[in-house]
């Protein structure tokens, strides 16, 4: 078959799977959300921390697992400034979810904001986290976060707190406005999802050894091109088809 | 009109061997040179131009226009609108500001926090705006729920206002695609988008800080999806917290029994 023709086919090809996976939405998008989703049945624990995010639901998870009786207190990261909380237009992203804990009946003496450093991503939670269980090593603490962000909220917490991450375990809140079974009809939905596998990647990356694999596998690709030009140059030059 | 054959498929059928049984094509020299240059090219284009195309990407999220007459300012967002808004005001102080409630959340109806424009007004009052110089498009639940009907709703009733909309730099972009897409042709004309700038990071640094890199990302697909889906209806926030933690208790009850 000809080279040409074989582009052809690998195109019509990509472009029948295309085709499929787009009249296949229904059942082959909401698995992709559901995928992210490894939050655990809440079990009793000391602490709840709420990630930062979503202020409007996360917040209200906790507060609710605290007044079942799942936990004795709150732990709530300092957030970092943003522009508008430095202008003092609104206020910052903990003393919102420290309020609403407050008007869902969590007392003001079982919530603790977590100071020892400002955090602004996932893997600054954990760090946080990690502080905090140096002064209360034995304390058990469920994280409250999207349904969304659980899979690398969990893989961030265990790669910082190691063997502690035993200690954690991670709750799902769900979201407004979309659910996994129609994320991608939502622009919030979208954004999220879509958002959260390449934060997936830049995670596994950054602090983690996809990069070492990435560069593992492009030599191995590499040397397999060397070797192959090799082999047909020698069969040529033998003249051996 | 006949082609000549080409002299490789001449080759092919003079040798008598079939396409299966042909020997694999080695790169030809000329070939492999274009190759080179390509790789040159954009290694050479990538080491002295990189800084550019990045800031090229960065531009093709970002609407700044300036138009010669501005009646009302519209803000929708942006590191320093209010500054912005309020410094518009004083150039010319029969300007007015114009303010679109959106749906009440959640964290409004608990009294967390104040509606946002109860947070507008407050914010350009401590700039020396008087709230007499501020417009409200109230939000109500019979109005249509897209933010461009509204404010198509609002011009008709204001036919030769012109109207400058402030919001955040990387979705100015989107923004304009929005009331191209929603305005009536006259009513889009007479609206300007002008995108600010975070403090932070802008067209022209963003892939310096993991905050620029991220923003850029998220409303490069935001703007993806925009043209893909247009403009979507306010939706309420449907979750119900109260019965969450009923349903909580009730699991955590068969659990302890």
């Amino acid at each position: 078959m000809s080279r040409r023709r074989r582009r052809l086919l690998v195109l019509l090809a990509l472009g029948g799977l295309a085709g499929l996976l787009w009249g296949a939405r229904a059942s082959v998008l909401p698995p992709l959300a559901r995928w992210l989703d490894v939050g655990e049945e809440p079990h009793p624990a000391d602490y709840v921390m709420v990630l930062p995010g979503d202020e409007s639901v996360r917040p209200f998870v906790a507060a609710a697992l605290v007044r079942a009786g799942l936990a004795r207190g709150v732990l709530v990261p300092k957030t970092e400034t943003a522009p508008a909380v430095a202008d003092g237009i609104v206020p910052p992203t903990h003393e919102v979810i420290r309020r609403v804990l407050r008007r869902r009946g969590v007392p003001e003496d079982r919530i603790v904001v977590l100071e020892h450093g400002q955090t602004g991503h996932t893997y600054g939670d954990a760090v946080l986290l990690a502080a905090f269980l140096d002064s209360a090593p034995d304390a058990r603490v469920i994280v409250v976060t999207s349904f969304y962000h659980t899979r690398r909220a969990r893989w961030t917490f265990s790669q910082v707190l190691e063997r502690r991450a035993e200690q954690v375990s991670i709750v799902s809140a769900p979201t407004d406005r979309f659910a996994p079974e129609d994320w991608w009809q939502r622009q919030e939905g979208f954004l999220a999802i879509s958002g959260e596998y390449l934060k997936l990647v830049y995670y596994a990356a950054r602090y983690g050894t996809l990069r070492w694999w990435a560069i593992g596998c492009a030599a191995a690709v590499l040397a397999g091109m060397i070797y192959r030009r090799r082999r047909r140059r020698n069969r040529q030059a033998t003249g051996g088809y | 009109m006949g082609t000549a054959p080409s002299s490789a498929s001449a080759h092919a059928r003079s040798d008598g061997l079939a396409d299966t049984d042909r020997p694999p094509r080695a790169a030809s020299p000329r070939r492999r040179r274009f190759w080179l240059v390509v790789v040159l090219l954009l290694g050479a284009g990538l080491a002295l131009g990189g800084r550019q195309i990045l800031r090229g990407l960065g531009a093709t999220l970002v609407v700044d226009q300036r138009p010669a007459r501005i009646d009302y300012v519209l803000v929708r967002g942006g590191d320093g609108c209010f500054d912005v808004a309020a410094a518009a005001y004083r150039q010319q102080p029969t300007r007015r500001i114009l303010l679109v409630e959106p749906r009440p959340g959640r964290l409004v109806m608990l009294g967390v926090l104040p509606t946002a424009v109860q947070t507008a007004r407050r914010a350009l009052e401590a700039r020396g705006v008087p709230p007499e110089a501020v417009d409200v498009i109230d939000w109500s639940p019979d109005v249509p729920r897209k933010g461009t009907d509204r404010l198509q709703a609002w011009m008709n009733d204001h036919s030769d206002a012109s109207l400058l909309v402030l919001c955040d730099r990387f979705g100015s972009r989107r923004a304009r695609h929005f009331l191209d897409a929603g305005l009536e042709p006259a009513s889009a004309a007479r609206v300007a988008v002008r995108g600010l700038a975070d403090r932070r990071y802008d067209e022209t640094n963003w892939w310096k800080s993991r905050r620029g890199a991220k923003a850029l990302v998220l409303h490069g697909v935001a703007l993806a999806y925009a043209w893909c889906r247009g403009e979507q209806d306010e939706l309420p926030e449907t979750w119900d917290p109260d019965r969450y933690e009923r349903e909580l208790r009730d699991r955590t009850a068969e659990v302890t029994r």
